[in-house]
C-alpha cells in the first residue's frame, strides 16, 4: 500500500490556479523528492496532503485514506513556515508538541534524551528556544518531526541554516528513517541534496506535473550522447567526436549518431599520448534538467 | 478531548509561569496586606489605652451601666472627677486620655464638651463614651424598652415581590455588588487580553502549520480558551481569597464588615453571565487573532473594541442617579455590557426578570454567533503570517460555504 498517493489534484484561491493536475505517489522506505520553482503549487500540493487544503477535485489517500486523527498522529511534518514556541523552553516543548501526537509524556521523555544528545542539544534542553541559533532551532524542529515516530515524514527545506556537519546529521537520520520504511516526502530546491538522497521525484511546475519518477532513470533518459573524460596529455582529434569542451576539469565530448561510448574510449585507450583516468556517461544533473524542464516549458508556453 | 485538554494544561502553565502573571495576582494581595498593617500600624498607634475622665455635676452618668455594656477588657475604663480643675489636673499628669464636661443641662443642650492636650480620644473611647451616655439615659426604663432604644433602626429595604432585601445601614454589603460586579467584568477582559495573545503567538511563533497537523484548528482554540479561562478564574480565585481573608483580618477593627455574608444571589447571576460573556470576548479575540499579523496590531484593534466591554464603567455615576434609566436598560440587554451593567445594577436596583432573561438570551445568542465567525476566520487567517486580513474579506468569507477563496494567499 503507497504511504501517499496524490491523483489529479487542482485548487484554486479566488482567480488564481494554484494547482492545475498533481498525481503521484510515495512508498513506503523511499525518500520522495518533491520538487518545482518557487509558486510552482509545491506547498500547496502538501497542504492538501495534510487536509490543511480542501482540493477542488481529485483524489488525496494518506496512509490509506483519509486524514483522520489517528492518521495525523503517524505523520510528521515541518512546513516551510515553520518555528517553535520562543518564549518556552526546548524540553517541555518537544515534549508537549509529542504528546499531542498521541505520545505519552513518559515515553517521549525517555524518546527526547537520546535525540537531544544525539543532536548535541541536551545541555540547551533548559533553555528558551529564542536564546538558540537558527541551526539549533533547526534541529529542534527535525525532533519534533521525528519524536513521535512517524510513518510518514514530510520535510520542506530541512538543510536550511543549518552548517555542513549538521546537514550531513540530518542527512544520516532521513536515510535511517527510510532504511526503517518510513516514507519521507522532501521538499527542496538544493538538487544535489535530491540526487544524493531521493529515490523518486516528482517535479511540478505552473501547477502540474511535469517531470516524474525515479532519479536514476531521469537523468539516463536526459542524458544525451555524450561522455566525460579526465585525465592527461594531449587529446588528439577522435573518430566519431564532434565536439571536445572542457569542463569542470576534464573534458565533455559530443559524440555523432552512431558512435558508442565504448567505441570512443577504446580509442582512448589505444593513445599513448592520453592517460585516461575517468571516463564517464555524461549525464546531465538534476540541476540542469530542472532548469531545462522548466524553462523548456516556459518557452513551449510562450 | 484529550488534545483540547493538553493544549488547555499547556496554555494555563504557560500563563501562571510568567512573571506577569504572578504580578497581576500577588499585586492586589501585597496592596491589601500593605494597607491592612497600614491600618492596623495607624490605629494602634492612635488608640490610646488610658481611661477617660468626667466631670458630671447633674450626675447624669451613671456608673453602674458600664458592668451591661460588654466585656470589660474591651471597655473603655472611666474615671469620675468632682471638678474640672481635678480632671485637667489628671489629664496634664498623663493618667486619662481625655475627659468630658458633662452639662448639667444636657436635656436641652444635647452637647458634651470634650477636653484633651494634644491628641483627640481615640476612636473606640469616644464610641465608648457615647454608648455610656445612651446607657445612662436609658437606664431608669424597662430592659426590654431600654435595649431596643439602644440598638436603634435597622432600615432594611425590601422589594415588594421579595426577590430582594437590602439592609441600608451596612455600605459595605450595599455595594459589594457594585465591586463584584467589575471585577467579574475585569477577570473576563484579562481572559480576553490572555486569549488575544496567544492565538497571535500561534502566528507570530509559526507553529500553526505544524500543530494543526495534529489537532483541529477548533481544538485548538477550544484548547487554548478552556486554559486560559482557568487562568483568570485562578486570578480571580486569588483575590477572592485575598478579599476574604482580608475581611476577616479587618472585621475585629470595623464594625461594617461584621455582617458582611456572600451575596448568594450576585454570584448565581455571575456564573450564569460569565461563561457567555467570555464566550462572547473569546470570540470577537480570537477574529482579531485571525485577522491580525501579529499581537501588536491585534492589541491596538482590541484596545478599542474594549470600550464595548466597559462602557458601563463609564456610566457608573448615572446608576447613583436613576439606576432604571432607559439608557442602562439598554446596556443590560446589550451583549457585550450586559455582564457589567447587570451586576452593577444590582447594588441599586431590583432588576426585572423579563430584562434579565432578554438579555442573557441576546447575549447567549451573540457569544454562539460570535465564535461560530470566529471559527471560520480563524480557519482564513492562521497562515496568513504576516499579513493582515480585511474584516470584509472575513465577513465576504462567511458567505461562502467552505472558505475556500482565502485559505491561503501566499500557498
Amino acid at each position: 500500500m503507497s504511504s501517499v498517493t496524490v491523483s489529479h489534484v487542482a485548487k484554486s484561491f479566488g482567480q488564481v490556479q494554484a494547482v492545475r493536475d498533481v498525481s503521484f505517489s510515495v512508498e513506503p522506505g523511499e525518500i520522495f523528492g518533491l520538487l518545482g520553482p518557487n509558486g510552482a503549487g509545491k506547498t500547496t500540493t502538501i497542504r492538501m496532503m495534510m487536509d490543511i487544503f480542501k482540493p477542488d477535485r481529485g483524489e488525496i489517500s494518506v496512509l490509506g485514506g483519509r486524514l483522520d486523527e489517528p492518521r495525523k498522529d503517524r505523520i510528521g511534518y515541518m512546513p516551510e513556515e515553520r518555528g517553535l514556541y520562543r518564549d518556552l523552553k526546548l524540553e517541555p516543548t518537544l515534549i508537549y508538541l509529542a504528546t499531542l501526537k498521541g505520545v505519552p509524556e513518559s515515553v517521549a521523555r525517555q524518546r527526547l534524551e537520546v535525540w537531544l544528545k544525539r543532536f548535541d542539544l541536551w545541555d540547551h534542553r533548559a533553555k528558551k528556544v529564542e536564546a538558540l541559533s537558527k541551526g539549533m532551532q533547526q534541529k529542534a524542529q527535525v525532533i519534533a518531526t521525528l519524536l513521535h515516530e512517524p510513518d510518514l515524514i514530510v520535510i520542506d527545506e530541512p538543510f536550511s541554516a543549518l552548517d555542513p556537519i549538521n546537514t550531513r546529521l540530518i542527512q544520516e537520520v532521513i536515510e535511517e528513517q527510510r532504511a526503517a520504511g518510513k516514507a519521507v516526502i522532501m521538499s527542496t530546491h538544493v538538487m544535489h541534496q535530491v540526487e544524493e538522497l531521493c529515490n523518486r521525484i516528482v517535479l511540478i511546475d505552473k501547477g502540474s506535473t511535469v517531470l516524474y519518477g525515479e532519479v536514476r532513470e531521469i537523468k539516463r533518459n536526459a542524458a544525451g550522447n555524450a561522455v566525460r573524460v579526465e585525465g592527461y596529455g594531449e587529446l588528439g582529434a577522435l573518430h566519431g567526436v564532434l565536439d571536445t569542451r572542457p569542463r569542470n576539469g576534464g573534458w565533455q565530448m559530443t559524440l555523432a549518431p552512431g558512435t558508442a561510448p565504448q567505441d570512443v574510449l577504446r580509442q582512448l585507450a589505444a593513445t599513448d599520448t592520453f592517460h585516461v583516468q575517468r571516463f564517464e556517461i555524461a549525464e546531465p544533473s538534476l540541476d540542469d534538467i530542472f532548469v531545462a524542464v522548466v524553462q523548456g516549458k516556459e518557452t513551449a508556453d510562450a | 478531548m484529550r488534545r483540547v485538554l493538553l493544549i488547555a494544561r499547556q496554555a494555563y502553565l504557560h500563563e501562571v509561569r510568567r512573571k506577569s502573571f504572578l504580578v497581576a495576582a500577588l499585586a492586589p494581595i501585597g496592596l491589601v496586606v500593605l494597607t491592612a498593617l497600614l491600618v492596623v500600624f495607624v490605629t494602634q498607634q492612635g488608640a490610646s489605652k488610658l481611661p477617660l475622665g468626667y466631670v458630671d455635676p447633674g450626675g447624669l452618668l451613671k456608673p453602674a451601666v458600664l458592668s451591661t455594656m460588654g466585656d470589660a477588657d474591651e471597655l473603655t475604663a472611666f474615671r469620675a472627677y468632682e471638678s474640672e480643675e481635678q480632671a485637667r489636673a489628671a489629664l496634664e499628669v498623663g493618667d486619662i486620655q481625655a475627659y468630658y464636661l458633662v452639662p448639667a443641662d444636657f436635656g436641652t443642650a444635647l452637647t458634651l464638651k470634650a477636653c484633651f492636650l494634644e491628641k483627640w480620644p481615640s476612636d473606640r473611647a469616644r464610641s465608648d463614651m457615647n454608648r455610656f451616655l445612651r446607657a445612662s439615659l436609658l437606664a431608669d426604663l424597662d430592659p426590654a424598652v431600654r435595649q431596643r432604644a439602644a440598638e436603634g433602626i435597622t432600615l432594611t429595604l425590601r422589594t415588594s415581590d421579595g426577590r430582594r432585601s437590602m439592609d441600608m445601614s451596612n455600605p459595605v454589603a450595599f455595594m459589594l455588588p457594585f465591586l463584584s460586579g467589575i471585577l467579574f467584568v475585569i477577570t473576563v477582559m484579562m481572559s480576553a487580553g490572555y486569549l488575544l495573545q496567544a492565538v497571535t503567538a500561534e502566528k507570530e511563533n509559526r507553529t500553526m502549520e505544524m500543530v494543526i497537523t495534529s489537532v483541529s484548528p477548533e481544538q485548538l482554540i477550544s484548547g487554548k480558551a478552556l486554559g486560559l479561562v482557568g487562568v483568570s478564574l485562578t486570578e480571580l480565585g486569588i483575590w477572592l481569597v485575598t478579599i476574604v481573608v482580608g475581611i476577616l483580618i479587618a472585621r475585629p477593627f470595623v464594625a461594617e464588615l461584621r455582617n458582611v455574608g456572600v451575596p448568594w444571589d450576585l454570584v448565581g447571576i455571575a456564573a450564569l453571565y460569565f461563561l457567555p460573556s467570555f464566550v462572547l470576548v473569546a470570540g470577537i479575540m480570537i477574529t482579531i487573532g485571525g485577522l491580525a499579523p501579529d499581537y501588536r496590531q491585534g492589541q491596538q484593534v482590541a484596545g478599542s473594541l474594549n470600550l464595548l466591554f466597559v462602557a458601563p464603567l463609564l456610566v457608573s455615576t448615572l446608576l447613583f442617579i436613576n439606576p432604571d434609566s432607559p439608557v442602562l436598560v439598554a446596556m443590560t440587554l446589550f451583549p457585550t455590557t450586559a455582564f457589567a451593567m447587570v451586576t452593577m445594577r444590582w447594588s441599586f436596583t431590583v432588576v426585572p426578570i423579563w430584562q434579565l432573561v432578554l438579555s442573557w438570551s441576546l447575549l447567549v445568542a451573540t457569544a454562539t454567533a460570535a465564535v461560530l465567525f470566529a471559527a471560520r476566520v480563524f480557519r482564513l487567517g492562521m497562515l496568513r503570517y504576516g499579513q493582515p486580513m480585511s474584516l470584509a474579506k472575513a465577513v465576504s468569507a462567511l458567505r461562502t460555504r467552505r472558505p475556500r477563496s482565502e485559505e491561503a494567499r501566499h500557498a
